[in-house]
Order: structure tokens, then sequence, then C-alpha cells
């Protein structure tokens, strides 16, 4: 279980729509100018919270899962990030993990470990602040397909998003 | 001819192969049978109906039609992420495939929109995953069989032969939802 403790979003909290304003795709230099060097100033047991559509989420018996579709790269596939909120920077930020979901109340908060991404999956991160979310980073480095199943695998759920309406 | 749509319990015979189009959204769907066949499937505010003299279609064409219809209207950054809606290119990839490879009793996939504009088709049952994925990141559609051990890749080419001999096991209830 995650180690930060975070009351579940009431159920039918809000729609499962999506907000008005959504697209925070961002303008990124060419793979290689800046470089894909991992940040060693991310501690290995850092929280690295990725934010889910419903669309990649599976609601089994009232219960829900993450779909592996939701670690996919970037849409622009050689970039190969994948964006996150890094949770080092919530922490010096003073800000709990459900303010991701500002703007999104639709969507839940999975995590993942910082460790885990680098030594088991190959990954490089880094800390890439955005005008909208400070505390933004990207995980860099091929997702395969089964890679993905293995991040669906390994992710927690921080805030579960509300159930599809009936 | 114009008749409402209605799902019918048809099996294709294993040779009968159906290839797909549908070049807008106001008449959404061709398909050809190989032979003489032809129908056509038209969506107008969620409306179905098959026009020509031929009614017996598959029971999961009309779902999945309606599926991915809606996933090619979604809105950008529909993920929060700056995703893109499916696109016709993937959709027309996933029901070609499906053409090809579904039985009537063949449970409907979950269809899955990922962010390059590509899809994801999902069956699961309690020993078997199967994932068709068509996206922006591999020039062709890659199908994925996990079990309990390990998690195998098939190249389009080998996708219809391998779904075939496993649709046995992805035959219970239906699903459709992502």
């Amino acid at each position: 279980m995650p180690d930060f403790p975070v009351e579940p979003q009431a159920a039918g909290e809000s729609a499962c729509e999506p907000s008005d304003e959504h697209d925070v795709s961002r303008e990124i230099p060419p793979e290689g100018e800046v470089g894909d060097a991992d940040d060693r100033s991310i501690a290995d047991t850092t929280a690295i919270y990725r934010r889910v559509p419903p669309q990649h989420c599976r609601f089994v018996d009232g219960d829900v899962e993450v779909r592996d579709g939701a670690f996919k790269n970037f849409p622009k596939p050689e970039r190969k990030r994948m964006s996150v909120v890094l949770g080092d920077r919530l922490i010096a930020l003073q800000r709990d993990p459900r303010t991701i979901l500002e703007g999104y109340e639709h969507c839940g908060v999975v995590v993942l470990r910082a460790g885990r991404l680098r030594h088991d999956e190959d990954q490089t991160i880094q800390r890439t602040p955005t005008a909208e979310e400070p505390a933004h980073g990207e995980v860099i480095g091929e997702k395969s397909a089964a890679r993905k199943k293995r991040l669906a695998a390994m992710a927690e759920w921080v805030i579960k998003p509300p159930p599809p309406p009936q | 001819m114009s008749s409402t749509f209605a799902v019918t319990d048809v099996v294709l015979p294993p040779a009968l192969s159906l290839t797909v189009s549908y070049p807008t959204r106001a008449s959404l769907g061709v398909l050809s049978f190989t032979g003489a066949t032809k129908l056509v499937l038209r969506l107008l505010d969620h409306e179905l109906s098959v026009e020509d003299e031929f009614d017996i279609v598959p029971s999961w064409v009309e779902p999945v039609v309606r599926r991915l219809a809606d996933l090619e209207q979604l809105p950008p950054g529909w993920d929060s992420h700056g995703g893109r809606a499916v696109t016709r290119h993937h959709s027309t990839r996933a029901l070609n495939f499906l053409g090809q490879a579904m039985a009537d009793s063949t449970l409907i996939p979950d269809i899955v929109p990922l962010a390059d504009g590509g899809l994801q088709l999902e069956w699961r049952s309690p020993e078997l995953e199967v994932d068709l994925i068509s996206d922006d990141e591999t020039d062709e559609p890659l199908l994925l069989v996990t079990d309990a051990h390990e998690t195998m890749e098939y190249p389009v080419s080998e996708a219809v032969r391998v779904f075939r001999a496993l649709r046995h096991n992805l035959a219970t209830e239906e699903s459709i939802l992502g």
C-alpha cells in the first residue's frame, strides 16, 4: 500500500468527462538536445505519480484496475517520455497528491517507485517542471508492451477514479 | 432497403474473411464479405441501420463499430496528458483483425484508446490475457498473449492464426466498455 494516507474520492463525485483544458503536451527539445540522463537527485524511494484517465481503468466487481495503456510514452513516440509528478517535489511544495487531480477530477492517480523504474525497467527520470505542474517529471525509456504490463502490475492506486455512471 | 439493426447469432464460416472500411462518420460502415455479399452500416445520432437485403451480421460488429466511432471523437487531451483521438487508420486495422479472428461466441474485447491515436483490444479470462495493439510505435499491429508464466508477442502475420487457436478460451460474457 502507498505510504501516504489519502482518502479515496467519493464515488460519483464527478462526471467521467474530460475537463475543458486538457492538452498539457508541451514542446520538448529533440532527443539528445537535453539528453536522457538520469537525475540522481531523485532518490530511489521517491514516489512517482501518474494520473490515469477513466479510459485506462478497468472496473471489475466493484474494484478498479489500471490498464497497461496508461503507461504509454508521450504521443510523439520518438520522445520515449511519460509524464509524471514527482513525490519529492510535492513534499517540498507541501502539496497533497490529491492536488494532482485539480482540473482532472474524473481521473485517478497511481504511484510507482523511482528505484524500480530505474533498476527493474531500465528507465531514467528527470525533473521537467512546467507552469501548470511545478512537480512535473518524465520517465524516459523504451516502454514495450510487456514492460507496460509490468508497470501496470506494479502500480498502486493512491486515488481511485470515480466509478463510471450506471 | 433500410431496417433497424438487429443482432443475430451467426457464426461466420471459418474460411470467410471480413474486410472493413468506413469513409465518413455519417456513413460509418461498409462491410464486404469475401464473395459477393455486401452490407452497409450507418451511424447517425447513435442509430445504427443496415442497408441492403443482407441482415446477417455477427453480434460483435454493432458494439465494436459504435465504440470505435466514439473513440474517434475523443477530445484532444482526453487522457489528461495530451492524448489524441483514435485514428481511422488504427480502427480500421482493428476491424480487419476482428473480421478475420472473431467467432460469434468470442468475448467482445474491451477497446482501449491509446495516447498516440492507437488502440488496444483486450480480452481477459482467468487464465489468459490477449491483447491486440495497433499504435504509432510499431509499423504493424502486435498480438500479445499472457498466461501465468510469460507474455508472448506475435506479429500481425501470425496474429489471426494464434488468436483462432486461443479463442475457445475467450468465449464468455460480453464486454465492450473501456
